[in-house]
């Protein structure tokens, strides 16, 4: 399943910076150079990255609930974006929030419930990068 | 005088009064009875005539009679022996025996003419029955008149007092002498002075004078303050209505206490109403307290669930990457005491999302053999470790109306919990049986089993059959979560066991789906 030449870039947004932190350090251990880890800490620094960098990444890691803009605004600006627009999205949300699950159904690719198991993110990622294919 | 004594005897012959003559002495003796007495009593004249007219007499009368006789006849022959003239004196009554022992009543004069005594009587012994029956029919109606609590007046049908009974004296104070005077305008004039709106009551009776065949009711009002009850019915005589029957009643005291009632039934009314008004407003507060509860959980859940994140993700990282047994061992402990951290909040807020009214729940038609494959999928590491055998009963065809993420939910945690408290090398048995409306599950394991007591509570929340067990694996809240699921999905949960360790089945019921086509 592991696609061996090129690693997978991976952005998280999420406002709690030990979330990324933590996140990518059992990335790192776990899957070594496997995959490139990219984290924002809002929605705006999102989106100045995904306008500035020169790869985009496979998948994006949308945590809903942020301050000044929402998971769900952050959302729309990168579906409104043709450039942006294929790049699958997994939801992150504390709550359990039905309207989470069944956007994750609909709009985005996944959605994942707060805390987060690194085996567990890693499985959701493969499924729907496999899926894109 | 030949001509007048014929005629005379014939007037005797054939009138219907008794005519006799007796001898006036102290030993009278009938000289001559008329036919009607053979008619009346039965004797032939000779069995009269020659007697001593004491003999037929009622034997308490004799002695009156005598006297009367003898005084007044006396009297009588004196004058007519002045005045030479037939006399009568006053009639009287006495009581005759006919031939067959019946007493007859007379009524009787008696005339002295020359030395004999002439008696004309007539018979009024049925004019004496029927006033006897009258009497007693009259000293009944005076005895109920007077014993009755309702005044009663009795006037003709031109408004003229006709009788009267003590109560209704009494109810209108009305004073002897207008009533023993018969002063008709006079009680009129007393009876209308004394209440609130005599004229009104003066039309009314004119009315009922007009219409003899009325029967009515109506409230009198007093000026005093008492109220009285009116009914007024006809009087028929014969078949007419010829008077009218007032009926007075005072009903001031029963007016009061109905106006007491009435003035309590608002009263608790009101009361009624404003105590429900609390429990409304209280009923709200409990509510709103129970929203902020739920709110206040989910926030914290949620708060909690972020700073849980990095210690999950690290702590296998830095386990694996300490060189000591020692601090591995502290970092094992670590690592499990956040993961049931995670659990319990992961659970908690779950249930206060369940709990919350706003969570809406789909319904709809899901395969209930995937669901279970798949929750069987969920626990297959626990399963293979414990040598579990999972014998499943479920038709393939069985649907029923459920969210499907809720039902897998409920699936695990009853898997779970089958698997959990199930033996090593034992069997867990799933079943559902359709009953037309709904379907019932059934999961039955061979594990340690419940009291009837552990029954009763196992679906409270943070309640644990076995409270000495603190082990990480359980949160407590798994069957709350179970109940919440069904009762939401509008179907019933329960345990049942044979005692402990004689394994548990659960079992609960889901809408059934029906398929028509």
């Amino acid at each position: 399943m592991k696609d061996t030449s090129k690693p997978k870039r991976i952005m998280m947004v999420d406002d709690k910076k030990d979330q990324c932190s933590s996140i990518s350090i059992a990335l790192n251990d776990k899957y070594g150079d496997d995959y490139i880890f990219i984290s924002a800490d809002s929605g705006k620094k999102c989106l100045l990255l995904l306008k500035e960098s020169e790869e985009l990444p496979d998948i994006i890691i949308l945590d809903l609930m942020m301050p000044e803009m929402s998971g769900w605004e952050v959302f729309d600006k990168i579906r409104d974006n043709p450039d942006w627009r294929q790049i699958p999205i997994i939801f992150l949300t504390a709550r359990t929030d039905r309207i989470a699950e069944t956007a994750g159904e609909f709009f985005g690719n996944d959605f994942l419930q707060k805390p987060i198991g690194i085996e567990d993110l890693i499985k959701r990622i493969d499924k729907v990068l496999n899926k894109k294919k | 005088m030949q001509i007048s004594e014929n005629k005379y005897r014939l007037i005797a012959e054939n009138t219907s009064d008794l005519i006799c003559t007796t001898t006036f002495s102290s030993k009278p003796v009938y000289t001559y009875v008329s036919p009607s007495y053979k008619k009346l009593l039965g004797y032939e004249p000779d069995e009269m005539i020659g007697k001593n007219p004491f003999e037929f007499m009622h034997p308490d009368e004799r002695e009156k009679i005598t006297l009367l006789l003898k005084k007044n006849l006396r009297i009588k022959n004196k004058q007519s022996l002045n005045k030479k003239e037939t006399e009568h004196f006053e009639r009287y009554e006495s009581q005759i025996k006919s031939k067959s022992g019946k007493w007859y009543y007379l009524e009787n004069t008696a005339n002295l003419i020359g030395d004999e005594i002439l008696f004309i009587s007539k018979d009024i012994t049925e004019s004496k029955h029927l006033e006897e029956k009258f009497a007693s029919i009259y000293a009944l109606t005076e005895a109920t008149l007077n014993s009755i609590e309702n005044g009663i007046l009795v006037i003709d049908n031109k408004g003229k007092v006709l009788k009267n009974n003590a109560k209704f004296e009494e109810l209108w104070h009305i004073p002897k002498e207008i009533i023993e005077h018969k002063e008709n305008e006079k009680l009129i004039d007393f009876i209308l002075d004394q209440i609130i709106n005599p004229e009104q009551f003066k039309t009314k009776i004119k009315k009922l004078c007009n219409n003899p065949e009325i029967y009515s009711q109506d409230i009198l009002n007093f000026k005093d303050g008492r109220i009285f009850e009116r009914f007024s019915r006809p009087v028929f005589i014969k078949g007419t209505p010829s008077a009218r029957l007032l009926s007075f009643r005072d009903i001031t005291e029963r007016k009061k206490t109905e106006k007491e009632i009435q003035k309590t039934q608002e009263l608790l009314q009101q009361m009624n109403e404003k105590l429900e008004i609390k429990v409304k407003d209280r009923t709200s507060d409990i509510e709103k307290l129970l929203r902020q509860k739920d709110e206040f959980v989910n926030q914290l859940g949620h708060d909690l669930k972020n700073p849980l994140g990095p210690l999950i993700q690290l702590l296998p990282i830095l386990k694996k990457d300490v060189p000591d047994e020692k601090s591995k061992g502290i970092i094992e402990i670590l690592i499990r005491n956040v993961t049931h951290m995670k659990n319990l909040v992961t659970k908690t807020v779950q249930l206060a999302h369940l709990n919350s009214p706003s969570t809406t729940i789909c319904s709809d038609n899901i395969n209930l053999l995937n669901e279970i494959v798949m929750a069987l999928e969920n626990n297959s590491q626990s399963l293979i470790k414990q040598n579990i055998t999972i014998i499943n009963n479920i038709h393939e065809n069985i649907m029923v109306k459920a969210d499907e993420i809720y039902l897998i939910e409920l699936f695990n945690n009853l898997i779970n919990n089958a698997v959990k408290y199930s033996p090593n090398g034992s069997t867990i048995t799933i079943n559902a049986i359709d009953d037309e409306e709904f379907i019932t599950t059934s999961i039955k394991d061979n594990g340690m089993g419940l009291t009837n007591a552990q029954i009763s509570h196992i679906f409270d929340e943070f309640y644990k059959a076995d409270s000495s067990r603190h082990d990480f694996e359980s949160s407590g809240l798994g069957l709350p979560i179970c109940k919440r699921i069904v009762d939401k999905q509008g179907g019933r949960i329960w345990a049942e066991s044979e005692g402990l360790g004689k394994g548990s089945t659960f079992y609960f019921t889901l809408p059934s789906v029906k398929i028509n086509k």
